[in-house]
């Protein structure tokens, strides 16, 4: 039996159930018709009884017994008995503990261990679970909820493949012109020849990048398909009610770009539970419909990847954000009032702006809406908020929906941060200046033997001269066939960032090869090494 | 001439499973099916010799599933496939017209021996 094909399987198959599980777990979480009820709770256990077949086939003992369990516990409610109020903490408890499970199955292929505590609490009958002490079982579902992070991998589309080797074929077949160009006759007397050849093998390449990049599209629904059960549970916990409502889920974009949207999303799911909808009598009280709606919806265009999360809660308090801007010495008095609430309203992705007094459990996670932003900004989008007082509010991310993702060394030099490509880096060397030669205007230093020419950053970017005697960093790279050192002040570390393109007003300065956000929030240059080396080599 | 199967079961791993353990026992596999409405049709289209039918599935359950192909042909030869804790299900199935049943998860030998045993109460009857 080939273990490794019946894994996949395994976990293909249970994580499409458990999302569908989660989508029955919400539905139940709201007021729904029975109907809707009874069909929730029977895709419940279709799904547990799945899964428990499947995970007993691969002897994952702690699954099949947890979804054994579950299935058994689910059996009376199917034949009519009302779910209890805290039977919802015990069922999202137990699908978020399969929802593990299979990650670990995922990611390490080894069997996950027991969860006696859910089985404790699974064997008793549902009647008894009802009879639970009320704040006890609140107390458990009061968990930091931590949703196990997303598989890493991806279903593909066949076409998509089909175009990739299409593309590998004709690479091939270049290859094979070129060797028979190659064997036929001395290289100058085919020089045009061989230079139409390298055109056309420059096209495949393009091409192939694009099959490839094509590869890792993935629909939304990828990263919003559990944010339901994620309001749900936590909305539960909270004593509120929503509504979560999904649109847009089949928009497509880089898997990349989406896997980095979860954790921002999630939090801003998080956030429009714990802080924009109110509770159920406040709604009732403002004539609102107890329920809290959540609204995700995805769009794309022209290229960019839009994501709404909208809710009808109480709307942003502009008036304390005001305040707590003035207290906190982010804006001056005279000017805020100059400001309007739109402006005021961003605030709110300041660091410790906190629109609530009363730091409550879920917000207080040490991660705020500043995190955010940071993290959108870093994938080269832009959060922004629109807020109505009372009425609700809604985050919009818009993203490049195919982010090109890049393994960038940041440079520090002349005071400033520039970062390059790493691909063509071999080596990072400290140089003193002692060991540096030195033959007209050109510097030299020795390398494994090889003298390296020198190529000083700094000067190169018209940056203010270092003191003479400095020690420094050298980049050793290669460039048009050339090997060289890249002298700067110091080399500081590797990083992936989102590269960007240039903005047009920039466009002119040729060696700027695109514009990415650290992680600590500032920009930075990236540079594009044949062309900074023009001239040079 | 090999026996030709129709595997009904909504899990493609555990479709998987049986086409392993069936091709390698030395059936023939004719069609898959992953809910009961294509499992009908593909037993209307094929008349296959032995059908395996996954009692709990979406839509039309298992024994919804085994009546309407008893009625389709009476000598049908259906193996439940069923897991632990629904005896009952299995039973009904049994008393519908099922002619053997078979325990997730699979074990080769117990798969053929079901098999095996159901068409020969087939040929019987």
């Amino acid at each position: 039996m080939d273990l490794e094909k019946y894994r996949r399987l395994f976990v293909d198959e249970a994580t499409d159930h458990l999302v569908e599980m989660s989508r029955a777990l919400a539905l139940l979480g709201e007021d729904t018709a029975a109907e809707a009820r009874a069909d929730a709770i029977d895709t419940l256990f279709r799904m547990a009884h799945s899964i428990k077949g499947m995970a007993a086939s691969l002897d994952y003992d702690a699954v099949s017994t947890l979804a054994h369990r579950l299935e058994d516990w689910l059996e009376p409610l199917r034949s009519g008995s009302a779910l209890s109020e805290h039977g919802l903490p015990l069922l999202f408890e137990s699908v978020r503990a399969l929802e593990e499970m299979v990650g670990i199955v995922d990611e390490s292929g080894t069997s996950p261990g027991p969860r006696e505590d859910l089985i404790a609490r699974l064997s008793q009958p549902v009647e008894q679970e009802m009879a639970d002490e009320p704040g006890a079982a609140r107390e458990r579902g009061a968990a930091p909820v931590a949703p196990p992070p997303l598989p890493r991998w991806v279903r593909v589309r066949t076409k998509a493949i089909d175009r990739f080797l299409a593309g590998v074929g004709e690479l091939v077949q270049r290859q094979s012109c070129l060797e028979a160009l190659h064997r036929s006759a001395p290289f100058w007397e085919h020089q045009r020849e061989f230079s139409d050849e390298l055109d056309r093998m420059a096209r495949v390449f393009r091409e192939l990048r694009r099959n490839v990049l094509d590869i890792r599209v993935t629909p939304v629904r990828r990263v919003l398909e559990r944010l339901p059960r994620i309001a749900g549970e936590l909305a539960h916990q909270l004593g509120k009610k929503v509504r979560v409502e999904l649109s847009g889920e089949e928009v497509e974009a880089d898997r990349a770009v989406l896997d980095r949207l979860d954790d921002p999303l999630l939090h801003l799911v998080r956030n429009a539970v714990d802080h924009g909808i109110e509770p159920p009598e406040e709604r009732e009280r403002a004539g609102k419909d107890p329920v809290g709606r959540i609204c995700l919806s995805a769009s794309a265009a022209a290229g960019r990847l839009r994501v709404r999360v909208e809710e009808d809660g109480r709307g942003i308090d502009v008036e304390a954000v005001r305040r707590r801007a003035i207290e906190r010495g982010m804006l001056l008095e005279e000017v805020a009032e100059d400001l309007t609430p739109e402006r005021i309203s961003e605030f709110i992705f300041e660091p410790g702006i906190s629109t609530r007094d009363e730091v409550t459990e879920v917000s207080g996670r040490g991660v705020g809406l500043d995190a955010v932003k940071r993290t959108v900004e870093e994938l080269g989008g832009t959060l922004t908020v629109h807020s109505e007082e009372g009425n609700g509010t809604a985050f919009e991310i818009e993203i490049s929906s195919m982010a090109a993702l890049q393994r960038v060394l940041l440079l520090e030099v002349g005071g400033e941060r520039v970062a390059l490509p790493v691909a063509p880096v071999e080596a990072v060397l400290a140089v003193e200046e002692g060991t540096v030669e030195r033959a007209g205007g050109e510097a030299f230093f020795v390398w494994k033997d090889e003298p390296i020419p020198l190529l000083d950053l700094g000067e190169r970017l018209l940056l203010p001269p270092p003191p003479p005697d400095r020690a420094g960093n050298v980049v050793v790279l290669e460039a048009r066939g050339f090997r060289l050192g890249l002298r700067v002040d110091r080399a500081v570390s590797d990083l992936e960032v989102f590269v960007r393109e240039v903005p047009p007003a920039l466009s002119h300065i040729k060696p700027l090869g695109g514009v990415a956000v650290l992680p600590d929030g500032a920009p930075v240059f990236l540079l594009e090494i044949g062309q900074l080396v023009e001239n040079f080599v | 001439m090999s026996k030709r199967v129709l595997i009904t079961d909504d899990a493609a791993f555990m479709r998987e499973m049986l086409r392993e353990i069936l091709t390698d026992g030395g059936y023939e596999i004719v069609a898959e099916a992953a809910d009961g409405d294509e499992a009908l049709t593909q037993f209307r289209e094929h008349r296959p010799d032995v059908v395996t039918l996954d009692i709990v599935m979406p839509g039309k359950s298992g024994l919804e599933v085994l009546s309407e192909m008893v009625a389709i042909d009476p000598g049908a030869c259906v193996v439940m496939c069923s897991a632990l804790g629904q005896e009952a299900l299995v039973m009904e199935a049994l008393e519908a017209g099922a002619k053997e049943y078979i325990i997730k998860p699979f074990k080769p030998d117990q798969v053929l021996g079901a098999l095996n045993e159901a068409m020969q109460k087939s040929s019987e009857a």
